[in-house]
């Protein structure tokens, strides 16, 4: 018990820090969000109009009920091209700092351009972007009314970006504990909580109000890593392996999980961790073996249901407004 | 292929005839290590080498053990695959054995990974030994 009141503290400070240093953004001042970006952006997410043979959106393979995750280790993009990694959740997308795996994008905008162009995803062209749009009629109407100009590739991804900030969840079982809500958690929810800030250590990486740093490590889930992570944009040896923290929040809807979807669910990935991970020359030295029990297992895998946030499948705004 | 290669290797080499070389020990924690090859601290480009590695805690053997020993080109290099990766899970520890097959002349890294069988009979440790095959 002394334990859980240790962590709510942890959880409280980390969130009114977080807070007061990120509020949730309202766009930036190159991008302010307004009501006709967001409802451009929406429609466009859902559209497999921004794919070259119109089969794949954005949404495919970041799909509202999975909290805009997708359930393959890598997504099928266009003629079932598969990606490199692991779709990342776009949950609360707007106050992160690192964008994509490698943290690669230094904002929304610049990282749309990354799936819309991959061969692998989207596989479009600016010109065939900007020529599809100016012949939607219904879309060169949005535009002028979001942006006051015809579709351009900029306008698209600022429309696409200002939607995906609106993504937010605050609405998880563990909010409400630490509202002061005693109730919304379980027994085995709390005790999870204390492993959490404790003896599993998840607190060193998975800190803040959405359980990241933000910050690249190695978390020594392979013996080696032939998607160089980081070091693709470093070339640093150091580098090598180094992907993004991810958030923890709505985890549980998220699998499958790490970069390249190596680990199929909740339990696997832990066990990964309690053993120590893989002898990476890389490893993080915050990965060694940690000693839970099957009990303290279960517990912990307990608390990080608690970080689902229902309400995002639930959510209409989440959804394409014709489906 | 390969794992299987791997195992009869080190199922070999348990049975096969030891005559270490040079010894070297470090300690990684309570735990000490003192390795060896039989082919005078170096790799063999003329046949398969064995290593010996022999782990104590305060001079006794050491309790159970998850060794892991990898073999790198070079050095270890998170970019690239070892050129040999043993699991020893299954076996009695104070002693483990291996045989690394023939290989090219140049410069390796040995890496021995531990792990207690169970928590807290000791720090999991991870130790380097850099090798010449002339």
């Amino acid at each position: 018990m002394k334990v859980s009141a240790a962590a709510l503290l942890i959880l409280t400070t980390a969130a009114a820090a977080s807070s007061a240093l990120a509020p949730l953004p309202p766009g930036p001042p190159s991008n302010p969000t307004t009501a006709e970006k967001v409802a451009l952006g929406r429609a466009l997410f859902f559209d497999p109009i921004l794919s070259r043979d119109r089969t794949v959106s954005c949404a495919s393979c970041h799909d509202p009920a999975r909290a805009f995750t997708a359930p393959q280790a890598v997504s099928p993009g266009v003629q079932g091209r598969l990606g490199r990694r692991n779709a990342m959740t776009l949950v609360n997308v707007g106050d992160r700092r690192a964008l994509t795996w490698a943290g690669a994008s230094p904002n929304l905008e610049v990282q749309a351009m990354i799936p819309l162009q991959d061969h692998a995803e989207l596989d479009m062209t600016p010109d065939l972007l900007r020529e599809r749009l100016t012949a939607d009629p219904v879309y060169a109407a949005q535009f002028r009314a979001a942006f006051g100009e015809a579709p351009t590739v900029q306008r698209l991804v600022q429309a696409l970006a200002a939607f995906q900030r609106t993504l937010t969840s605050r609405g998880s079982p563990v909010d409400r504990y630490q509202a002061g809500d005693g109730a919304a958690l379980s027994a085995a929810q709390v005790r999870g909580l204390d492993l959490f800030f404790d003896k599993a250590e998840c607190f060193h990486c998975h800190t803040g109000r959405d359980f990241t740093d933000g910050l690249a490590h190695n978390n020594a889930m392979r013996v080696f890593n032939p998607d160089l992570g980081l070091a693709d944009r470093t070339e640093q040896e150091s580098d090598v392996g180094r992907f993004v923290t991810p958030t923890l929040r709505n985890v549980a809807l998220t699998g499958p999980y790490l970069h390249d979807g190596s680990r199929a669910t909740l339990r696997e990935l832990l066990e990964t961790y309690n053993d120590g991970g893989e002898p990476n020359p890389n490893a993080d030295p915050l990965i060694h073996p940690l000693g839970l029990t099957d009990a303290e297992l279960d517990d912990l895998e307990a608390f990080l249901h608690a970080l689902t946030d229902e309400s995002i499948a639930r959510n209409p705004a989440f959804r394409p407004e014709r489906p | 292929m390969r794992r299987a290669l791997t195992t009869l290797l080190v199922l070999w080499s348990l049975t096969g005839p030891g005559g270490a070389g040079a010894h070297e020990t470090q300690s990684a924690g309570a735990v000490q290590v003192t390795f060896a090859t039989d082919a005078e601290d170096t790799l063999s480009t003329q046949g398969p080498t064995l290593l010996r590695f022999t782990l104590t805690k305060n001079g006794a053997a050491l309790p159970g053990c998850r060794c892991r020993v990898l073999v790198y080109s070079g050095v270890p290099s998170a970019r690239v695959a070892p050129l040999m990766d043993v699991r020893l899970e299954a076996l009695q520890q104070g002693a483990v054995s291996v045989a690394v097959p023939q290989v090219a002349a140049g410069a390796y890294t040995v890496v021995l990974d531990g792990r207690p069988v169970t928590f807290g009979d000791f720090d999991a440790f991870r130790l380097r030994y850099t090798l010449a095959a002339p």
